[in-house]
């Protein structure tokens, strides 16, 4: 195996020149060892991958929680691999959101031992080791958030070796370690990275710089030490705090008033449907539609819900719907280039308050629960919270229409407080609550994985 | 090279030289051929002199002359479709009368045996099938494979849906490699043709794949543009012991097409008219509403838009029971086929030529599919002196396919999607305005009549067959001749597929496809395959035995250039990519070269009893790993014709076989590629998925083959027995990775294959009498695949949607193309007897091929009445039948009529049985022909005093099916040819059935 790995990787410069057969790709030596060019395009490979992982974090997980659903002629495993059998795990959902992290993963690796990477002075290798790092963290983070319990692999150096599935809690460990290096490696690197980042990164705020950089990092943290400290199997004790402190660093200089604009503040992705980088925001779909139960939960007055307008859909397996929201309007092409926040500080402050309520810390959970509510919301603001349930059902009502169609940070809020019920919803169709009704908490391991793995898939610590 | 080539030709001349020069007395012998008990001549019959090379070949009169050298001498005098004979010839014997039997059991075929080389088939070594014009003209067929369904033991040749225009697999004695080329090799008179088929843009609008273009296009493999008029025998090579000189392309057989030559003599004019009609042969049952149910149904699934079925039905009345399969594909147009043919040539056969000119309508089962075919062909041959022949073939032809919309489908386009979603109430055909309606019950608003109007599919292919041979007769003596041959041939065709959505449809408008209504793709492809050969070729006669030593050189080249242009936001009518809102654009190319040489020696002797072959074929390809290395694919082989022979046994030969042969490693499968993705303007690149091998070797073949082939009853019987086991070694695997890595698969060479079949050919003369004859061919084989070592876990191959449906999978100890699906569940509780997860079982149904196939070809003559059928007969495969799933949940209470059933389907399906993998067994009535000969004298008084002939056939093709697959047709394939995974079945182009009156007329 490391035989093919090494000769494809490195001898390909050899058999390219003796090339007969005209490829139709460039093979790795067409990149110009060394080069700027080179650096640049392997960079942006990387970020290009991570939006293309995009492309089915956002959806799945909406379904999952009942907040989203697909009706649609053609393809009936929208609504019955979720509301009736668990999702296969040879196909398009149960084998999804899986190869494409570690294809970034990979590219990541192959990128900090590239000559190109290597000849940099210290201080941008630093830079950009940095922020590589920080993407890989974003990786693990969505694996876990779609496998949850049942593990993922932690991809070594070697793509010769099968690394083991490893447990959610093993991974969270090292995904928070992988963090704390790249910040090391942030401080320490130059002020901006000596590549250029894709445009999306300085739509809100420039993240472009080190400094920024460091700021989602430390947000995304944030994100994972609420993991740990929310896991229902293995909670840690000291990620709650570990987070807030994160957090903070993530979300210093807020506004008070906050503002809309800080929300959004963080990196986001950046669509273009034109040729030739043909990459359309992907969420606007025809069968792209919200359950009755997620239209009818809005609080009055709720501005988010001006969002929701009605929409026709077909009986699938007696499963519809009748309302979308207007982001998955196909109709509207202005929706083909809108961007997509990757981590904006809502979601931040939302994880805070997450941190906050395992520490007790409602005054900080209400302002940061009421940060979220009142400007995207346009709702009053709550009183203090009077207690964690009471602070977790409101933080729950914000996580669900601030993340609709963005991700799958509902149903993961809904697995770490153990509150299934809440997914539980009245829909034609759908089964009853209860223990026949197999809610889908998270997805299985690939079946391609599996085989490769001749069926071993127990995670290990 | 230049300077191996011309020692070696050097050599060979040295070797001969001694015998040159020297002559003998002759004397010219003239003879005339009939056919037994009759007065009708035979035309182009070959005469040899026995134990020498001299010859002559016959004039379309039935008239010959030869040179005889003195004495008293013997003419062995055959003409393919005849038995040969042999003739005494007196020392003092000018002329001949000859009279030949039919050869009902083909036992006098001459069948080619290398690049430049030919033996009889009673002397041949391998089975090898030849199907003749009559043969494979006897129903007018869209392709050829079409026409030889049915007729070629060992041959699965399977359709992939109903379309018109072909779409067809061709699969010789099993499945032989999983990654590499799995088609046989097509030749047509020497000149390698290819048989790609490439995608036409419709994945544009269906966003069935990725890209513009995907393999879900239902694809056409382009050896379906061959017109089956031209050709005067296809021979079928079956495997690595009959085909190893084709070297790297020969593991999959070889199919060799000659086309009808010349011949001298006056000109005969052949025309064939012939009328005739397609119609859809099967459809669903599709649920039927009453009118009180129908508002039932409205009320409880009241489609968006409405509040209920009052306001529904005042929008769109209550149609009834309407079958919108009837209404789309319900069409029965005029189909038509004129051809001309003109063959001949000048007396002394110095010059002869055919020439054909065809134009060809196949109506389509929709208004506005069909297949259109016009083509050129002129076949010219010059001798030049008695030394020097030259000819050059030439075919030009053009095709028009249009084959709608089918196939799997994301944006609920497909007619058969949208159609499982609508209930029968409501009417597509109903017009407001002039306007067909919009579908409510469509996430798409798409009326399926408005797009089968509207959207437009049309794929032209202009191709160039050509080849040119010269020929010299370096050394002619009564023993021994020297020929030398070069031959450069040129297959080029250009592929301009368009699919056109225009903007006003309901599809477009509403955002299925883009937020831009108006859809175009534009698929231009240019492929050329070019191979130039040189052979040498030494015949030496001695009493004991005949010696026939070829060598060779063949060079070959293969290059295709694949562009798609996608548009979005067309105007209307406008299919200008330029003029797009959005625009798009794919490309792939491939340039690939290889180069042999090749040897090999026949000798025939103990009287014609026995044949010894010895060859071997050395090659390189520039896509193997190391493009320079060559690559060794001998064969030997001893075929042996009984002296003794059992009572009422005419023959008996027994035969023995064995070969090597390659598989040329795919196109860039050395290489480890950088994936291409744009952002913000930035070319990023990332490592692709595939990890390539930079050693790649070709995939190595075995084949043993041995059987007998034996006459009995004076050529009333024939039978026919081969057992083949073939063995491919170093597969060239994209073995599946554990995607964790960062790659999902690398290439390897390794693993080993198996196939294991039998094949029998059965050939009856029941009745012969003078009036009435009764010729009965059956065929059986049977092949069984099993993957004997596998040096990395079983991984999932070949194309699929899921193993819950039911995929394939490489696995030691199963079939290459078993059928995996998932198979109900295991449920796991804990301790508290809380419910934790659910596994699934594997389940290895079955395979995608079938068990075995049989062929039933009957052919009753009564006077001038002919009757003749074809019944092909499959038993036992799987197909992945897809569109009952939709048709089971896309109403609700399911669309089939049979609810109960279908809704029994559906819970069974969502319990996690294999529902949908279903026996895929079938005989269908392939070709039924009626055709009366009007005789000369009718012909005559109808078309003049040139005329000589006048036939009138009644002909169907595809007429009856007899199956328990429950969907369209168990001959499906979604994802078009491949050697593993072609047996989805997802909303298919419907079969059909054709029918044709055909007048023949000869002049």
């Amino acid at each position: 195996m490391k035989k093919y790995i090494a000769a494809a990787l490195t001898s390909t410069l050899v058999l390219a020149s003796a090339c007969q057969d005209n490829p139709t790709s460039p093979s790795r030596d067409n990149v110009v060892a060394g080069s700027q060019q080179s650096l640049q395009s392997l960079v942006t490979g990387i970020t290009a991958q991570d939006r293309v992982n995009y492309g089915g974090y956002y959806l799945w997980g909406g379904i999952m929680a009942r907040d989203a659903i697909v009706p649609t002629s053609n393809e009936s495993r929208f609504v019955t691999e979720f509301y009736v059998t668990p999702p296969d795990p040879s196909d398009f959902i149960g084998g999804s959101q899986w190869t494409g992290y570690y294809q970034l993963l990979r590219a990541s690796q192959l990128l900090l031992k590239d000559a190109s990477f290597t000849s940099l002075s210290t201080a941008d290798q630093a830079a950009t080791r940095g922020f590589v790092r920080t993407v890989d963290a974003l990786s693990y983070i969505r694996l876990i958030d779609y496998r949850d319990q049942n593990g993922v692999v932690i991809q070594g150096p070697d793509a010769t070796v099968q690394d083991p599935i490893r447990t959610k809690q093993a991974v969270l460990t090292a995904t928070s370690a992988l963090l704390d290096s790249a910040l090391a490696d942030l401080t320490a690197g130059s002020a901006t990275l000596p590549v250029a980042l894709p445009s999306g990164y300085s739509l809100h705020g420039d993240y472009s710089t080190t400094a920024n950089l460091i700021l989602l990092n430390r947000g995304l943290k944030g994100r994972v030490e609420v993991m740990r400290a929310l896991d229902p199997v293995a909670p840690n004790a000291a990620s709650a705090a570990a987070a807030v402190t994160a957090l903070n660093i993530a979300l210093a200089g807020a506004p008070t008033p906050m503002t809309q604009d800080y929300l959004n503040r963080g990196p986001w992705y950046q669509y273009n449907p034109a040729s030739p980088e043909n990459a359309p925001n992907p969420i606007p779909g025809s069968a792209n539609l919200v359950t009755d139960n997620f239209v009818n939960s809005f609080l009055p007055g709720d501005v988010r819900a001006l969002n929701v307008v009605p929409a026709s859909a077909p009986t699938v397996s007696g499963f519809t719907a009748s309302h979308r929201l207007k982001m998955t309007d196909p109709t509207n092409a202005a929706l083909q280039s809108a961007p997509l926040p990757i981590v904006r500080n809502a979601e931040l402050l939302l994880l805070r308050a997450q941190a906050e309520i395992a520490t007790n810390d409602l005054v900080g959970a209400t302002r940061d629960v009421n940060a979220v509510h009142t400007v995207e919301g346009g709702l009053p603001a709550y009183s203090t919270f009077t207690s964690s349930a009471d602070a977790i059902s409101k933080l729950l009502y914000e996580v669900r229409y601030t993340f609709a169609y963005l991700g799958p940070q509902h149903i993961v809020a809904l697995r770490n407080y153990g509150m299934f019920n809440l997914a539980y919803v009245t829909q034609p169709g759908m089964p009853n609550k209860g223990a026949a009704d197999p809610l889908v908490q998270s997805l299985p391991i690939t079946l391609n994985e599996t085989n490769a793995r001749n069926g071993n898939i127990t995670p290990v610590p | 090279m230049k300077s191996v080539t011309r020692l070696w030709i050097a050599a060979v001349l040295l070797a001969v030289i001694p015998s040159l020069g020297r002559a003998q007395q002759t004397r010219r012998v003239t003879g005339h051929v009939t056919v037994q008990g009759g007065t009708e001549p035979i035309p182009g019959v070959t005469v040899q002199i026995v134990g020498t090379t001299l010859g002559a070949t016959g004039d379309e009169a039935g008239n010959f002359s030869v040179s005889v050298p003195a004495g008293a001498q013997q003419l062995r005098v055959r003409r393919i479709g005849y038995t040969a004979k042999i003739v005494p010839v007196g020392a003092n014997e000018t002329t001949v009368t000859v009279s030949l039997n039919r050869d009902v059991l083909q036992l006098e075929t001459q069948v080619i045996t290398g690049q430049a080389t030919t033996v009889a088939r009673a002397n041949v070594a391998n089975a090898v099938t030849v199907v003749n014009t009559e043969q494979l003209n006897k129903v007018p067929q869209q392709t050829i494979e079409n026409a030889l369904q049915g007729k070629v033991p060992g041959a699965v040749i399977t359709s992939n849906s109903g379309a018109p225009g072909g779409g067809i697999q061709l699969r010789l004695r099993g499945t032989n490699t999983i990654n590499g080329n799995y088609q046989p090799l097509y030749v047509v008179d020497g000149v390698v043709v290819d048989n790609s088929a490439f995608g036409n843009g419709l994945n544009s609008i269906t966003g069935a794949g990725g890209a513009i273009s995907s393999n879900q296009d239902q694809q056409v493999n382009r050896i379906a543009d061959l017109n089956p008029q031209d050709i005067e025998t296809i021979e079928v090579l079956k495997g690595p012991s009959a085909g190893a000189i084709y070297g790297s392309r020969g593991a999959n057989g070889v199919v060799i097409i000659t086309t009808k030559k010349g011949r001298a003599g006056t000109p005969t004019l052949n025309v064939v008219q012939r009328f005739g009609t397609t119609a859809v042969s099967n459809t669903l049952k599709l649920r039927c509403f009453t009118q009180a149910q129908a508002t039932d149904y409205v009320n409880a699934n009241t489609p968006g838009g409405f509040t209920g079925a009052t306001d529904y039905f005042a929008a769109n009345p209550y149609a009834g029971c309407t079958d919108a399969q009837n209404q789309l594909y319900g069409n029965k147009g005029l189909s038509y086929e004129t051809s001309a043919s003109l063959r001949g040539g000048t007396a002394d056969g110095n010059t002869t030529y055919f020439t054909s000119a065809g134009v060809k309508h196949d109506a389509g089962i929709t208004s506005t599919d069909g297949y259109d075919k016009q083509n050129l062909r002129i076949n010219l041959a010059q001798q030049f002196g008695s030394r020097i022949n030259v000819s050059a073939n030439t075919e030009v032809l053009h095709t028009l396919t249009k084959r709608g919309i089918s196939g799997n489908d994301n944006n609920a386009i497909n007619p058969l999607d949208v159609i499982s979603g609508t209930p029968s109430f409501y009417d597509f055909s109903r017009k407001v305005g002039g306007v067909y309606t919009i579908n409510p019950w469509a996430v798409s608003g798409a009326n399926v009549l408005q797009n089968q109007q509207a959207i437009q599919t049309p794929e032209d292919v202009f191709r160039m067959i050509g080849s040119s041979q010269a020929r010299w007769s370096a050394v002619a003596s009564s023993r021994q001749t020297l020929d030398f041959s070069l031959l450069g041939g040129v297959d080029s065709y250009s592929d301009q597929a368009l699919v056109y959505s225009p903007s006003f449809t309901y599809l477009e408008q509403s955002g299925v496809i883009s937020p831009y209504p108006g859809t175009v793709a534009r698929g231009n492809t240019n492929v050329t395959n070019a191979n130039l050969n040189l052979n040498a070729t030494h015949k030496l006669i001695t009493s004991p035995f005949t010696a026939t030593t070829s060598l060779g050189l063949r060079q070959s080249r293969s290059q295709v250039n694949n562009v798609f242009n996608q548009g979005l936001g067309m105007f209307p009518g406008v299919t200008n990519v330029a003029t797009a809102i959005q625009t798009a654009v794919n490309q792939a190319q491939s340039l690939t070269k290889s180069f042999s040489y090749f040897a090999q020696e026949e000798l025939l002797t103990a009287d014609e009893r026995v044949l010894l072959t010895g060859a071997i074929n050395a090659e390189r390809s520039s896509t193997n790993g190391d493009a320079h290395a060559f690559y060794a694919y001998p064969k030997a082989s001893i075929s042996y014709k009984l002296p003794w022979l059992p009572p009422a046994t005419d023959n008996l030969k027994l035969r023995l076989a064995y070969g090597k042969a390659g598989n040329t490693v795919p196109v860039n499968f050395k290489y480890t590629f950088l994936t291409p993705l744009l952002e913000s303007g930035v070319n990023g690149l990332r490592q692709g998925a595939q990890i390539g091998l930079s050693n790649v070797k070709p995939e190595q073949t075995t084949e043993v083959e041995g059987g007998f082939d034996a006459s009995f009853f004076g050529g009333r019987a024939g039978l026919e027995v081969t057992q083949y086991e073939k063995k491919t070694t170093g597969m060239v695997l994209t073995s599946g990775l554990a995607p964790s890595t960062g790659f999902t698969t690398k290439v390897i060479n390794g693993g080993t294959m198996r196939n294991v079949g039998t094949e029998v050919g059965l050939n009856l003369v029941p009745i012969q009498t003078g009036m009435f004859t009764w010729t009965s061919n059956t065929t059986f084989s049977a092949n069984r695949n099993k993957v004997l070592s596998l040096p990395v876990p079983a991984f999932a191959t070949g194309s699929g949607f899921s193993e819950r449906f039911g995929s394939y999978k490489i696995q030691s100890g199963y079939s290459a193309t078993q059928v995996v699906v998932f198979s109900g569940f295991d449920s796991t509780f804990d301790a508290n007897g809380k419910y934790l997860r659910r596994a699934r079982h594997e389940l290895h149904i079955g395979d995608q091929n079938p068990d075995f196939q049989m062929g039933f070809s009957n052919n009753f003559t009564l006077g001038k009445l002919s009757v003749s059928s074809l019944l092909d007969w499959r038993k036992g495969g799987y197909a992945i039948n897809l569109t009952n799933n939709y048709f089971d949940f896309n109403l609700a209470g399911s669309s089939f009529a049979d609810t109960t059933k279908a809704q029994a389907r559906g819970n069974a399906f969502l319990a996690g049985q294999p529902v949908y993998a279903e026996h895929a067994s079938f005989a269908k009535l392939r070709e039924l022909t009626v055709s009366y000969d009007l005789g000369q004298s009718f012909a005559q008084h109808f078309l003049g005093s040139h005329a000589k002939d006048l036939r009138i056939e009644a002909s169907g093709h595809n007429l009856f099916t007899w199956t328990n697959y429950t969907g369209y047709d168990p001959e499906v394939s979604n994802f078009g040819n491949a050697p593993i995974g072609r047996t989805q079945d997802v909303t298919p182009y419907p079969p059909s059935r054709q029918f044709f009156l055909s007048l023949n007329a000869t002049f």
